[in-house]
């Protein structure tokens, strides 16, 4: 069994509030291994950007780490200096935010967006080596290399999205963290970039945590899937077997509410709202609106368990 | 319940979120408490602040004359008391016909657009682009003694430009909202909605630059008066600074008499800039709200 | 039958840039488009960014003014209506936006959204029979008015403040529904509670509803037809269950197969072809609008525009593969 390229242990990132925190991500463990891509479902507010910014300790107050590790390829990034994690972030581990393509520099063109990433990690080089290294990034994206010579506010989002991407695989990293890298773009677009980060586990070898709202680009691109719920994570398993045979009601429910083309009626939601993180429900957290909630749901937190090999949930049914 | 809350829309409860909020607080009572101090202080007070040979001269302070008297023999402080309320009386009547003005083009020409919009854009630009005070300076010098009225309306006639062109940026910028398109479905037309839809969600911003209108007039005011080109009529602060220059205060060291006056006019400046601040506060934390 | 609203020959172009150097950009090109009064159904408008697709809502409320065509309600131009002939219309033709959190005015009480319109449009005589409505509209969308009415746009959730848009149609009782991407800044779970609302409304009032969206998953649960944008020209149009299962058009293909299902045994199978059109808008495009892009593209792609025919019942095409 190959070790995990990443391992989250029980990672709580609270929001100080001034009433009682907000319990963001309260709990959190799971492992990433190399060559797989891992997507994290859930809606808003259940925490899943806050996870994301969280594991590379890009989290700004009023957010603050509650507790728990972060372990990359055996080491705590919440136990490094400032110094070591700077080397491992980008190079090691690529971060793309949400909204990431309103985060270029509106007064920069795009060629020296990239290389100053390059030239940040990768010290100096000669002018020419990081003009063919900026073309060739943009080339993987399929981005004309005249896009370089261009300011961001002349690109649509989708090229946008692209040139972000790039400036993430810019250093070959492990490990590429994508907080809903397509939620902004056209249905083509989005998939044409969901091909691209894809591409990557077959090129370099890279893993990808993909971060979205929307079962269904999991579904096409997904190895495991971990479905998160208020802060916590309610199961993670291989993505057909989710889909076969959804462990947790909330899994059930999510991929009942979500419409196809498979079928001609209307979904159904799942009834009630997320709870409030400040005071969330005693016992499971979703047992207001879950269809097999039973008597103990109410009081006790149902431990996250790996129930066989691969499968793990948190929930009364299977304890 | 239901009646209720037709009668009364938000009113009420953004006069409570305005009064808890700490900077608005603040403010408020550093521009308050100095009026109401000045005010109830010149009634209070047996001196005349205008009157020469009211007092014994050029007294330092002692308790009967807390600061002092001036050449003239007149009491200081009095001069202070009165002085203030003057001051704050021109300021905020010039920075009034200036906001109001201001408001009503800027919210029109930010609704309506069109040529109409052109037009003051030109306008407002050319005002802010002329050098206020040296153009102010030199109407002043021209005309000569002017009374206060005609003062206030100079002071407006160039506060109004800059606040103008930005009322009306934010107009634009409300404009684009989604609940805009929705009052036009609603049946609604031009002026009802600049004024029922636009300009409500416009009220912090309007305050804040409200307090900077005020801020400025008072301060070209001070100035003019400093220089000697004001009314001469009526005790103002500014004035106090021009006499206090004229009988060389200031080089004479008799801080005294020169600094209270300063020292209040930049009370009311730091306690109109923080309401400012506080105002932008409400104005902002909506916008990010979700 | 006659129509209820009709967009004829509409062509609206906007102009970018100053005095100096000014560019056209032609949102939507020569576009037909009609209801009629009966035979009431929900028809969507798809596309993605670029296609046009809000100019068309925008022109059709009536807040942007067509360049070339006219935009005719009962038989009349809208923009020549007076006085009651306007407030019909103001009336009949409602619609829902997008974004929760910006159609609300935050200044006033929800009351305020659905009261004003009531009274303004003669709908209710009296401000207590206008309350009387909201509340039924309010339970209609389920909803409690008692849980609703007095708060502010801020105390409510999202979900909630698109269902009170909905109830402020339903007070209405409009003839035509434009329901602008109702659900796509909803949760994932909450959305088909939406949906339902919507089938429900268009069932109960008989209205027509034009659901906007690039979302044709959520489309297809309540529609019967569909129109497929491209930069401001129809592609193919018709039944949505025929062109879902079978596209014909290239661009529609293309479409549809970049759609994500949530059924892992069913993933993409073609490689997306992305090129990016900002520049195309901008160009005077003689030929197809989407030959840049198109894999089946032919020489006459780029010299002839293809008109829109009738291929066969329920649905048009605008190819030369087919024409």
């Amino acid at each position: 069994m190959e070790s995990p390229l990443l391992e989250v242990e029980n990672l709580r990132i609270y929001y100080k509030t001034a009433s009682l925190p907000v319990r963001a991500v309260d709990g959190v463990s799971f492992s990433v291994k190399k060559r797989e891509v891992l997507g994290v479902a859930g809606e808003s507010g259940c925490g899943k950007s806050t996870l994301a910014s969280g594991l590379l300790r890009l989290i700004i107050p009023p957010a603050y780490v509650a507790g728990g590790r972060v372990l990359y390829r055996g080491k705590d990034l919440y136990n490094m200096d400032d110094k070591e994690l700077r080397q491992i972030r980008w190079k090691s581990i690529a971060f793309l935010p949400q909204s990431s393509m309103n985060a270029l520099n509106p007064t920069m063109k795009i060629y020296n967006q990239i290389s100053d990433v390059i030239k940040a990690h990768e010290g100096k080089k000669p002018d020419s080596d990081l003009k063919n290294q900026v073309i060739s990034l943009l080339r993987s994206v399929a981005l004309p290399s005249r896009i370089s010579q261009e300011y961001p506010c002349n690109l649509s989002g989708g090229m946008k999205q692209r040139v972000v991407i790039a400036m993430g695989m810019s250093l070959n990293p492990e490990l590429i963290i994508a907080d809903e890298p397509t939620s902004a773009l056209d249905v083509v677009v989005q998939k044409g970039v969901l091909e691209f980060l894809t591409d990557l586990k077959e090129k370099e070898g890279s893993s990808l945590i993909l971060v979205s709202h929307d079962i269904a680009i999991l579904a096409e691109v997904a190895d495991r899937i971990a479905i998160i719920y208020a802060g916590k994570i309610m199961e993670i398993q291989e993505v057909m077997e989710l889909f076969d045979e959804p462990l947790h009601p909330y899994t059930q429910g999510l991929i009942d509410s979500v419409p196809s083309f498979s079928r001609k009626t209307i979904p159904r939601s799942i009834p009630g709202l997320p709870p409030d993180l400040r005071n969330p429900p005693a016992g499971c957290r979703f047992n207001p609106r879950c269809p097999k909630v039973m008597d103990i749901c109410m009081k006790e937190e149902p431990k996250f368990n790996e129930i066989e090999p691969g499968k793990f949930v948190a929930c009364h049914l299977y304890q | 319940m239901n009646k209720h809350a037709l009668k009364f829309p938000r009113r009420l409860s953004t006069l409570k979120f305005i009064i808890e909020n700490k900077k608005i607080l603040l403010g408020l009572s550093m521009v308050i408490g100095w009026y109401l101090f000045a005010t109830i202080g010149s009634f209070l007070s047996p001196y005349h602040p205008k009157k020469t040979g009211d007092c014994p001269i050029n007294l330092p302070p002692s308790w009967e004359h807390p600061l002092g008297t001036d050449p003239l023999g007149r009491d200081i402080f009095t001069q202070l008391l009165y002085g203030s309320v003057t001051s704050m009386h021109i300021g905020f009547m010039a920075g009034s016909i200036a906001f109001t003005v201001a408001a009503i083009i800027g919210l029109v020409a930010g609704y309506h657009g069109g040529i109409f919009d052109s037009v003051i854009g030109v306008i407002t630009e050319v005002f802010i682009t002329i050098p206020s005070l040296a153009i102010l300076l030199i109407v002043a010098a021209v005309i000569g003694r002017i009374e206060v009225p005609t003062m206030a309306l100079l002071l407006a006639v160039f506060g109004w430009a800059f606040p103008c062109k930005v009322l009306r940026s934010q107009a634009l910028v409300i404009k684009e909202r989604g609940f805009i398109r929705l009052a036009k479905l609603s049946g609604a037309h031009g002026v009802e909605i600049a004024v029922k839809s636009i300009l409500p969600n416009m009220l912090p911003f309007l305050g804040s630059w409200f307090a900077f209108v005020v801020i400025g007039a008072m301060e070209a005011e001070a100035g003019l008066e400093l220089i000697g080109l004001g009314p001469q009529t009526i005790v103002t602060l500014g004035l106090m600074l021009n006499w206090a220059m004229k009988y060389t205060a200031f080089t004479r060291g008799l801080v005294h008499w020169w600094l209270p006056p300063a020292l209040v006019l930049m009370w009311i400046f730091i306690g109109l800039f923080i309401i400012s601040f506080g105002l932008d506060e409400i104005g902002n934390p909506k916008l990010k709200e979700k | 039958m006659k129509n209820l609203v009709e967009m004829k020959n509409v062509t609206k172009k906007f102009s970018l840039g100053g005095i100096i150097g000014r560019k056209y950009v032609t949102a939507i090109e020569d576009f037909n488009f009609y209801i009629q009064e009966e035979n009431q159904r929900i028809v969507t408008l798809a596309g993605e960014s670029g296609s046009g697709k809000t100019t068309i809502t925008n022109l059709l409320l009536g807040f942007i003014k067509p360049t070339y065509g006219e935009i005719i309600y009962r038989g009349k131009n809208i923009w020549k209506l007076k006085g009651s002939e306007w407030k019909t219309y103001r009336k009949e033709v409602q619609a829902v936006f997008q974004d929760p959190y910006d159609s609300l005015n935050p200044f006033y009480r929800i009351d305020n959204a659905i009261v004003e319109p009531l009274r303004k449009l003669k709908v209710a005589k009296s401000k207590s029979e206008a309350v009387k409505l909201a509340s039924e509209a309010l339970h209609d969308v389920g909803l409690d008015p008692n849980e609703i009415l007095g708060k502010y746009p801020h105390q409510l959730s999202g979900g909630q403040r698109q269902r009170v848009m909905l109830a402020r149609v339903f007070a209405l009782k409009p003839k035509i529904l434009l329901a602008d991407e109702p659900v796509s800044m909803i949760d994932v779970s909450l959305r088909a509670d939406i949906l339902e609302i919507i089938q429900k409304l268009q069932k109960n009032f008989e209205l027509s509803c034009l659901y906007v969206t690039h979302d044709l998953s959520s489309a297809y649960c309540i529609s019967d037809e569909i129109i497929v944008l491209y930069l401001g020209s129809i592609m193919e149009q018709g039944n949505f269950e025929k062109i879902t299962k079978d596209p014909k058009h290239p661009y529609v293909k293309m479409l549809i197969s970049s759609i994500p299902q949530p059924d892992p045994r069913k993933r993409w199978q073609f490689r997306a072809r992305m090129q990016d059109i900002e520049d195309a808008r901008l160009e005077k495009l003689v030929g197809c609008k989407f030959c840049n892009r198109c894999p089946e593209a032919m020489p006459i792609c780029g010299q002839k525009r293809p008109p829109l025919i009738d291929l066969e019942e329920d649905r048009k095409i605008a190819c030369h593969l087919y024409s």
